[in-house]
């Protein structure tokens, strides 16, 4: 754990609400992004992360500190993410619903502005991995995101979704299997 | 065809997972298999494109907006608050308190259970009081036949006339009586007697402080002087006992008895409906009695009983006897049995040779000519002889006990009984001898 997330948390503990407020400004995006991409809607991420925020506010006198504030953070957004996710799982659309996205942030990515052809290019790809993404079962969405948004080690992935580094091995290797047959059927079913 | 084992090691290449001697397998195969490196080149492909997915941020402010919902949800995350908001009592004031609690339940209930024993008893005592002065208040009143009697031969349970049968009837079972007896109800004529068979149950010790005072012995051991003497001094004591004797075929222990009794003078006055059930050999436990029987009498009918015993057959024994005072309750069962309580004074008002002045005389003539001609009445004196001294007849009058007669103010024998008896000699005592199936 940094020293600085080490200071923040002391102060939250000795009753320093605002060092939660940093705490919460340095992790929120991160964890947004990765929930986001679990859970495919920009409003659900949001309560997810907020939601864990608060978890982790009310039992940070329970964090030890032998792993990283930030792994134990994941852990708890996780768990609440793929809750979420499998409750919705029944409902869950193949298709992307491009006008559901409304209330989504839009990327703040400040390229796409001075470059419209490239932004769209983006956008298409976007929606193809996200909805091949979304075919995937939550635990095997899960490590990819882990894996390659967040470039984490089998190690740090095991401690996030508690369990074996085995387990992370072989649900990475179904995972990307999985997400390479389906992208192969979406790209078969857009050349026809 | 790549195997499994393969394949999981190239998505480790893909993730840079590989120890280095599987790092070198690794590239030693995927420089060999064309395939191998197909493979890795879609994993890598589909691991940049993930990579490469827009990074999505939340709109600014999001940081207040959860402090804002600590503030509202009033979370506590520092150690002080928790504290502050930790109870000021230790725990064990929790259990101490629960257990407290159960302690005062527990006494609570336990003296309402003790108050309600308490009550209930209260309740049996005054309910007996009752019943005995309802009892008492009826003697002597004309016994008469129930306006609803049931049709001829048929027996069944009449509506109840007494406080005990009400509370049969309330109970919804009228063939079982107050005491838990079966009960019967002949008419006036029954010549069909219900089959009902005596209910197991305790008949002796209706009151267990009489207990200490009842003599318990066998008849066979009656000629030992010594338990003469005991029998002798306690009939002594007292003018109205109960006797319980036990016989395997109350049948026969009941024609036993009648010997004994005729020898001392003593006449059964049988019941109608105990006289069919004697007669049909029907399991029946019998009631006798007697006001006119002095206790030496008692004891020499006893000792005879005995001495028969040891002569009898096994099922015509008295296995055992019991005598009590007369209790309260004994008394209940006399008034039950006769309808009225005998020892309450007549309403009848008599005249002085004991003829009812209630009564027209034709009927009184009517009466005695009909006992004089089937052989009852007084012998008439032979032609030439002096009519001999009048004796007035003893009798004791035998019920069915179990099943118990619910209604005997419709019985003859019974209203015969308490019409003609005499006035109770000095010295003689008053019995109820119950004679039970052993």
């Amino acid at each position: 754990m940094s020293g600085d997330d080490h200071r923040l948390i002391a102060d939250c503990l000795n009753g320093q609400t605002a060092a939660f407020g940093e705490l919460v400004r340095r992790y929120q995006d991160r964890l947004f992004n990765t929930v986001f991409r679990l859970v495919d809607s920009a409003e659900d991420a949001q309560d997810v992360v907020q939601e864990a925020f608060l978890n982790a506010y009310q039992s940070l006198d329970r964090f030890k500190g032998d792993a990283q504030f930030f792994t134990w953070l994941y852990r708890i957004a996780f768990n609440s993410a793929i809750s979420l996710k499998r409750k919705q799982r029944s409902i869950v659309s193949l298709h992307m619903d491009v006008e559901g996205q409304g209330s989504v942030p839009e990327p703040h990515d400040a390229s796409n502005s001075s470059q419209p052809d490239l932004a769209l290019e983006r956008a298409d790809e976007e929606q193809r991995i996200q909805t091949a993404l979304n075919r995937l079962s939550p635990e095997h969405r899960a490590v990819l995101i882990l894996k390659d948004l967040e470039e984490q080690k089998y190690e740090t992935m095991a401690e996030i979704l508690q369990v074996p580094i085995g387990t992370i091995r072989s649900r990475l290797h179904r995972a990307r299997l999985e997400l390479r047959e389906v992208l192969e059927k979406m790209e078969g079913q857009v050349q026809r | 065809m790549l195997s499994n084992d393969v394949q999981q090691l190239l998505v480790g290449y893909v993730d840079a997972e590989l120890t280095p001697q599987q790092w070198e397998s690794a590239s030693r195969f995927l420089k060999q298999s064309a395939e191998a490196r197909e493979f890795v080149l879609g994993l890598q492909a589909d691991a940049d494109a993930l990579r490469k997915l827009p990074r999505r941020q939340l709109a600014p402010g999001f940081p207040e907006k959860v402090l804002g919902a600590i503030n509202d949800r009033r979370l506590h995350g520092s150690r002080h608050a928790k504290l502050a908001q930790a109870s000021v009592y230790p725990a064990w004031i929790g259990v101490a308190a629960a257990a407290a609690v159960v302690f005062v339940v527990g006494i609570g209930a336990l003296v309402y259970l003790y108050s309600m024993r308490d009550q209930k008893q209260k309740i049996a005592v005054a309910k007996n009081e009752a019943n005995r002065s309802a009892k008492s208040s009826e003697a002597g009143a004309v016994i008469k036949e129930k306006e609803n009697s049931p049709a001829p031969n048929k027996e069944k349970a009449p509506p109840p006339e007494s406080s005990a049968s009400a509370d049969v009837a309330a109970s919804g079972d009228k063939s079982i009586s107050s005491d838990n007896r079966p009960v019967l109800e002949f008419t006036t004529d029954a010549n069909v007697v219900t089959e009902t068979e005596p209910v197991r149950r305790l008949e002796v010790f209706k009151e267990l402080e009489q207990v200490e005072l009842s003599l318990s012995y066998s008849l066979r051991d009656l000629d030992q002087p010594r338990l003469q003497e005991r029998l002798k001094a306690m009939l002594t004591k007292d003018k109205a006992f109960h006797l319980t004797l036990a016989c395997p075929s109350t049948a026969k222990g009941l024609e036993r008895l009648q010997s004994a009794f005729q020898a001392k003078g003593v006449k059964l006055l049988i019941d109608k409906a105990a006289l069919t059930r004697w007669q049909k050999g029907l399991k029946t436990h019998y009631a006798l009695y007697s006001e006119d029987v002095t206790p030496e009498e008692l004891t020499a009918i006893l000792q005879a009983l005995g001495a028969d015993d040891k002569k009898a057959d096994s099922k015509q024994r008295f296995n055992k006897a019991v005598i009590n005072h007369l209790t309260p309750a004994n008394r209940g069962e006399i008034c039950t049995l006769l309808g009225v309580d005998p020892q309450a004074k007549s309403a009848k008002s008599k005249g002085p040779l004991g003829v009812d002045i209630t009564q027209p005389l034709s009927k009184k003539t009517e009466e005695q000519l009909a006992d004089s001609l089937a052989g009852k009445g007084n012998p008439r004196p032979e032609p030439g002889k002096a009519a001999a001294p009048k004796t007035p007849d003893r009798v004791a009058l035998v019920l069915s006990y179990n099943p118990v007669r619910i209604s005997p103010a419709s019985s003859k024998e019974v209203k015969q009984f308490l019409a003609t008896r005499p006035a109770q000699r000095p010295g003689a005592l008053q019995i109820l001898l119950v004679l039970r199936g052993s």
